[in-house]
């Protein structure tokens, strides 16, 4: 799956970044990236909050985690 | 793990505007952020405003629009921070104090959505760019995506 990054500006200028498809501790190496990214480029920024996303956020961005078991049909006698 | 981080921004450009003989970046990116917002009110970039005297007051960067013609000026102090000067002074109910504030926050968020969106190109992004309105308020926001 393609990593993405999803940035919102809000009307006061405070900022919110959603890292989508990031393995472990990637999204926050990412987001240390960004941070110094936009330093260079006059925006200095502080981040307020981390906010772990939910199993079922991550399942609805990558689809659900592979078992790697075969389904077992249902039988009804 | 994924995670979804909020960050409160500072707009900090070089001090200098001139560095090595060039225009510095974030000099340009403010031009373009004045620029940029001038197009989306109807405005013009100047490098004055004027008070309510109509005594001309000079600046780097500054907007004139048809809603607030005194306009909103852009100053950088010698460590490179960002203030908004203007005059709202109103006593005729025009909603000056308003409109200003409001245009300098459209300054403020159009030069956050540039440097957001050359940051990640310079991450190796490709990037797009749309604009929207946030669900619970349904004030403007900027929403830049950069895939990989």
């Amino acid at each position: 799956m393609a990593r993405k990054v999803k940035i919102t500006i809000l009307k006061d200028g405070s900022v919110k970044a959603d890292f989508i498809g990031f393995g472990g501790t990637d999204c926050l190496d990412e987001a240390d990236r960004l941070a110094s990214s936009l330093a260079r480029f006059g925006l200095r920024a502080v981040a307020t909050s981390v906010e772990r996303k939910t199993l079922a956020q991550i399942e609805a961005e990558t689809g659900p985690e592979d078992t790697g078991r075969e389904p077992v049909p249902a039988r009804r006698e | 793990m994924s995670v979804i981080t909020s960050y409160r921004t500072r707009i900090k450009l070089s001090p200098q505007k001139n560095v090595e003989g060039r225009v510095d970046p974030t000099w340009l990116l403010m031009e373009e952020a004045v620029e940029v917002t001038a197009q989306e009110l109807g405005g013009r970039v100047t490098g004055h405003i004027v008070d309510a005297f109509g005594r001309q007051v000079r600046c780097p960067f500054a907007l004139v629009t048809p809603d607030f013609p005194r306009g909103v000026g852009v100053k950088v102090g010698p460590d490179g921070d960002v203030t908004f000067i203007y005059d709202h002074y109103d006593q005729e109910g025009r909603g000056y104090r308003r409109i200003a504030a409001e245009t300098a926050e459209r300054i403020v968020q159009n030069y956050t959505a540039l440097a957001v969106a050359k940051a990640l190109a310079d991450m190796d992004y490709s990037v797009e760019v749309e604009e929207t309105r946030q669900e619970d308020t349904r004030t403007r926001a900027v929403v830049v995506r950069g895939t990989l």
